[in-house]
């Protein structure tokens, strides 16, 4: 089943950094998953085809797992893609401590995200079980 | 075997390295066995560049801040290890081949590398109270001496704050410490607005001593801000084992022999000492001889070729481990704030706990702040979706604090080692190990764990968590060979040697009677220092 999982990396990349990724990337991401092999379960292996059907609901997905099943193997998937876009130059400013933004921006922003990420674990909870 | 060598030291980790550097010293000759695993990869690769600039421009970053192999990607419960960065890993290599410890009470960390554990040793520098001496079975004077020549031969930078008593105390020639970035220097803000109450319980704050040089020193440069501590040793700022040992085979005097793993002795009628080792190269046993034998693989290995030695399957020893937990907290002062570009990777601050005043009961918090280890780590503790976790994450980071506190440990019952037969091994046999806290211990622990949260809080920083890794985690053991003035099976003479031999010194920290909660690794060296003068009587 690990070939489903390093299938169409490109939507969860997408879901992090809002934007396609590179060739470098992936190929980054193709490396990874040799030495860390993610066979999805069942459900897991669903939750995937979801994600790939509407990826509009993949933060539910990921919210909704981080509350249930932190370490499930999907979420492991979306943090080797978060890692390495961490060590890819072009994802600096997505992932670089606050380092130009202003406080009272940075902190009604941050407040919104977090608000949503409360909405969507909630809600992601109740998506989780069903499927 | 035909050559009978004058000295062998076992281990070039902290305490062999001072030990073989003391004898080198005093003119005789000196063979160092070691297991002497190395990895000079990752070293190689890392730019000349600080941590951001690498970040920002470096195409090939993820082969050292995530390894070749990924082995920097780690999904496991709790992050263990997490400064294990690709370029430290190789330090537990090979270790559950060799080196494999049997429990569900204790998970210790143990090495195999050139420099051993000393490859990631915090710097972390104390010495001990004259009441910490005491109760551990040291002689307070001779440590005295012993502390200022490892100082002088390492470095060390510090404060003169509230806590030098605590750290570097009567030592001189202590360097001064390296910049403090905003985050810990609101905590010290803090601090001096509110000293009246952290007086009154018995807390005090300062620059955490290091074994870090800012002023050169011999071959090494001077610390430079490049935010890579947990990553290189570049210029060799940060003391290291290696550093010492690089130096000693210089010398005509001093032989190094890697890919040894030393199994047992046997000390002959004639008093020389026959050492059964493991030629990890040839696969095969080799054997030395020496006049005088001194053991520094730490302890645990100690006890190991100890009980191998003596053929006492059943013989069960002491063990004494910190107990350790880390909390990390929000300093609510820097919320959104901008990062300095550059910050130190070792703690800062160090925040002691004198309980009585009477300097025997004294536990010790070490502050750090928390950016080149990466998001992706912190990340990952956090119970919402990644997307919005980068952001909220982002945010928090310059306003992190991560506490990580050490309880001082007496012996007791449930705190043992055992040697058991395992045919499966190289060496034949596995150690086994219990350590279990009785309840009254557990919950003075709590109750002190409370006042640092207390004390956290007082400084501006909420503890957001409290993470325990387990008994084992602080890496410091001791204890398993206690020192004794009289002649006793399984303890050492408290100039170091092997009671029941006339040889074998032991130059770790086998012998400590009682474990404080402040760094170690300077007291340990300090002892190797000392057990090596009286080596040479």
């Amino acid at each position: 089943m690990q070939a489903e999982a390093s299938l169409n990396p490109e939507i969860y990349f997408r879901y992090l950094s809002g934007k396609n990724p590179d060739a470098k990337s992936v190929e980054l991401y193709r490396a990874a998953i040799k030495h860390h092999k993610i066979e999805f379960s069942k459900k897991e292996n669903r939750l995937h085809n979801l994600s790939l059907r509407f990826p509009f609901l993949i933060p539910f997905i990921d919210g909704g797992l981080a509350l249930t099943q932190p370490l499930s193997l999907y979420r492991k998937n979306i943090y080797i893609i978060l890692c390495i876009l961490e060590t890819c130059p072009e994802y600096f400013p997505l992932l670089s401590s606050s380092y130009d933004k202003k406080s009272s921006a940075g902190f009604f922003k941050t407040f919104l995200h977090g608000i949503r990420a409360a909405f969507t674990g909630l809600f992601g909870v109740i998506l989780v079980k069903l499927i | 075997m035909s050559e009978v060598h004058s000295y062998i030291v076992v281990g070039s980790g902290c305490t062999g390295a001072m030990a073989a550097q003391t004898l080198v010293e005093a003119g005789v000759k000196v063979l160092m066995l070691d297991a002497g695993n190395t990895n000079e990869t990752y070293e190689k690769l890392i730019p000349e560049k600080d941590f951001t600039a690498i970040r920002q421009t470096e195409e090939n970053q993820s082969d050292y801040l995530l390894g070749k192999k990924f082995e920097s990607i780690s999904w496991d419960k709790i992050g263990s290890g997490s400064q294990l960065t690709p370029s430290r890993k190789f330090m537990l290599s090979e270790v559950g081949k060799f080196l494999e410890v049997f429990s569900e009470t204790f998970f210790p960390v143990e090495s195999l590398a050139y420099g051993g554990l000393g490859n990631g040793w915090g710097l972390g520098s104390c010495v001990f109270s004259d009441a910490e001496l005491k109760l551990a079975g040291l002689d307070s004077a001779k440590m005295k001496t012993a502390y200022q020549t490892v100082a002088d031969r390492i470095g060390i930078s510090g404060a003169q704050d509230d806590i030098r008593n605590y750290t570097t105390s009567f030592l001189d020639n202590i360097m001064s410490p390296p910049s403090i970035d905003s985050n810990q220097q609101s905590l010290r803000n803090k601090y001096e607005q509110k000293n009246r109450w952290f007086k009154e319980n018995n807390f005090f704050l300062g620059r955490s001593a290091l074994a870090l040089i800012t002023k050169d020193l011999n071959n090494r440069k001077a610390y430079q801000l490049n935010d890579l501590d947990f990553y290189s040793d570049k210029g060799e700022s940060a003391y290291r084992p290696w550093i010492t040992v690089n130096e000693l085979k210089k010398k005509n005097n001093f032989t190094y022999k890697g890919g040894i793993l030393v199994k047992q002795f046997k000390e002959l009628e004639n008093g020389d000492v026959e050492i059964i080792t493991w030629n990890k190269e040839k696969n095969e046993e080799e054997i030395f001889c020496t006049q005088k034998l001194v053991l520094a693989p730490g302890v645990l290995g100690t006890a190991r070729i100890v009980l191998r030695s003596f053929n006492k399957e059943n013989q069960i020893l002491p063990m004494l481990c910190n107990p350790y937990a880390y909390f990390p907290c929000i300093n609510f002062s820097q919320l959104g704030k901008t990062f300095e570009r550059n910050t130190l990777g070792f703690a800062q601050l160090s925040l002691f706990h004198d309980n009585n005043m009477q300097g025997d009961d004294i536990a010790m918090a070490s502050l750090y702040s928390y950016k080149s280890l990466m998001l992706f780590r912190i990340i990952k503790e956090a119970p919402v979706n990644f997307r919005d976790g980068i952001s909220l994450m982002n945010f928090l980071m310059p306003a992190f604090v991560i506490m990580g506190l050490h309880h001082p440990e007496k012996q007791g019952e449930n705190k043992t080692l055992s040697l058991k037969k395992d045919a499966s091994k190289i060496t034949g046999d596995s150690l086994k190990a219990e350590y279990r806290l009785n309840e009254k211990e557990t919950e003075k622990i709590k109750s002190r764990n409370n006042l640092f949260r207390k004390a956290m809080r007082k400084l501006g920083a909420v503890p957001v968590k409290m993470i325990d890794p387990g008994m084992g985690s602080s890496i410091h053991y001791a204890g398993v060979l206690p020192f004794e003035k009289e002649e006793k099976s399984f303890s050492l003479s408290p100039d170091g040697r092997l009671h029941g031999t006339k040889n074998i010194f032991v130059a770790d920290g086998s012998g400590f009677r009682f474990l404080p909660a402040k760094g170690l690794t300077l007291s340990l060296m300090a002892n190797a220092h000392f057990v090596a003068q009286n080596a040479l009587k």
